[in-house]
């Protein structure tokens, strides 16, 4: 009997999710009113956020209970920015898929380079979501993600020399966006 | 085995709509974009007409209800298999657009799948005995594993999705919609015809037909449905799309 409900409950969560998934799906935003659509990112005031310097200083500064307590908070703060980044890059990648079916070449290259740019980017902002709750359990420790910065350059690196193999035009829009 | 006007009035019902479902993809060109999928229909198709004339002959005392229940296991072993290249067509269709992903849309297609047939095996294991008779029990327990298999991938693909953040064209959207409306309500179909046995066979038959139309019928509307027209991309949001990249990264590096 155990078998069969959780067969049947898993059979109607299935359901359910693809019932919300048709009813919320988003429509493509108009670059007219992109804005709308888009969350707005103080990149001065994330740098701040994740500046080393400024966690080392706050060490230093704090007793170790006040630092985790502080440091929590800018955790907070950081994966609320992470988490518009990663929103605003999946809004990029539907305009981007959209425009790719352009009949102008031109447009649909640049679409094609955006919508991958911003698929990378969407990327990096889901892992560095994931460093970051890590962080937030363990608020005084350093994680090191160096090896997958470095996997992340090689890759970028790669992409331009193919590129640049293909056709030299392209490669340079590509080393300008990565 | 006789069927009731209702059953021969759902079995019509769906073979009509894959009809419409074969007849989008051909109008709308879409054939050469899912091979596979297009396959799978027309199969349907050919199988209701196999069944059907088997079904003729056993209403005339020409073939017996063994053979008719062992033309449709074998018919629906065929459907099986090419449900599952279906969904790894649908796999390929999401993933293969991105240059950063196009390797790993098999990959993670066959990852799941074994992971999930390893569930489902687990799951059937761990089924209490039905009232039904060895075939019949052995068959239900395969419909089940596959289902849940089914479900779980479409599960996994729209999670996929939803990490990467990747937008689905209308028409591949509606063809996993449709199937895993299909797929969810067949595999609580047949988990409680499981249980319930026998008596509730043509209940049980009943439900999947109007399950198999629910999901024909997705795929028809979304189909026909126009996609949403293209706009033209402005670089100049690459621009703000560096920086951010660059900011995340040093998320990173710290």
């Amino acid at each position: 009997m155990t078998t069969t409900i959780l067969l049947i409950g898993f059979a109607v969560v299935v359901l359910l999710l693809l019932m919300r998934t048709a009813l919320r799906r988003k429509p493509v935003p108009d670059l007219g009113a992109l804005d709308a659509y888009i969350q707005p990112v103080d990149l001065r005031a994330f740098r701040n956020l994740i500046d080393p310097a400024e966690e080392d200083y706050l060490r230093e500064q704090l007793p170790p209970g006040k630092f985790r307590v502080i440091q929590r908070k800018r955790l907070r703060a950081t994966l609320e920015y992470v988490r518009c980044v990663a929103g605003n890059a999946a809004i990029l990648l539907r305009v981007g898929e959209a425009a790719r079916r352009d009949p102008n070449q031109q447009v649909a290259s640049a679409a094609r380079a955006l919508a991958n740019n911003a698929l990378r980017l969407r990327v990096n902002a889901m892992l560095a979501m994931a460093t970051l709750y890590g962080r937030l359990v363990l608020p005084g420790a350093r994680i090191s993600v160096g090896q997958l910065t470095d996997a992340y350059e090689n890759l970028t690196q790669g992409l331009v020399r193919l590129a640049r193999l293909q056709n030299p035009a392209f490669a340079s829009r590509v080393a300008a966006v990565i | 085995m006789s069927l009731s006007a209702t059953d021969y009035l759902l079995w019509v019902t769906g073979v009509i709509l894959l009809m419409l479902t074969c007849w989008a993809l051909h109008r709308r060109r879409f054939v050469h974009e899912f091979p596979v999928f297009f396959g799978y229909a027309g199969y349907h198709i050919l199988r209701s007409a196999v069944l059907f004339g088997v079904q003729f002959q056993h209403l005339r005392h020409r073939m017996t209800y063994n053979h008719y229940f062992y033309t449709y296991w074998m018919v629906e072993a065929v459907s099986i298999g090419l449900g599952f290249c279906v969904i790894n067509e649908i796999y390929r269709r999401v993933f293969d657009s991105y240059d950063a992903i196009r390797q790993i849309g098999s990959v993670l297609f066959a990852g799941g799948a074994i992971l999930l047939l390893l569930a489902a095996v687990l799951v059937a294991s761990f089924a209490a005995p039905g009232a039904d008779p060895g075939a019949v029990k052995a068959v239900l327990l395969l419909e089940t594993s596959v289902r849940v298999v089914q479900c779980g991938l479409l599960v996994f693909l729209f999670a996929l999705s939803f990490f990467f953040g990747l937008p689905w064209q209308n028409r591949l959207f509606g063809i996993a919609l449709g199937f895993g409306v299909y797929a969810s309500i067949d595999l609580a179909a047949t988990a409680l015809y499981s249980k319930i046995g026998v008596s509730a066979a043509p209940a049980y038959s009943q439900v999947q037909s109007i399950a198999y139309s629910c999901g024909v019928l997705i795929w028809t509307f979304y189909l026909f449905a126009p996609e949403p027209a293209p706009e033209p991309a402005d670089l100049m949001f690459q621009v703000n799309l560096q920086e951010w990249n660059q900011a995340i990264l040093d998320v990173w590096k710290r």
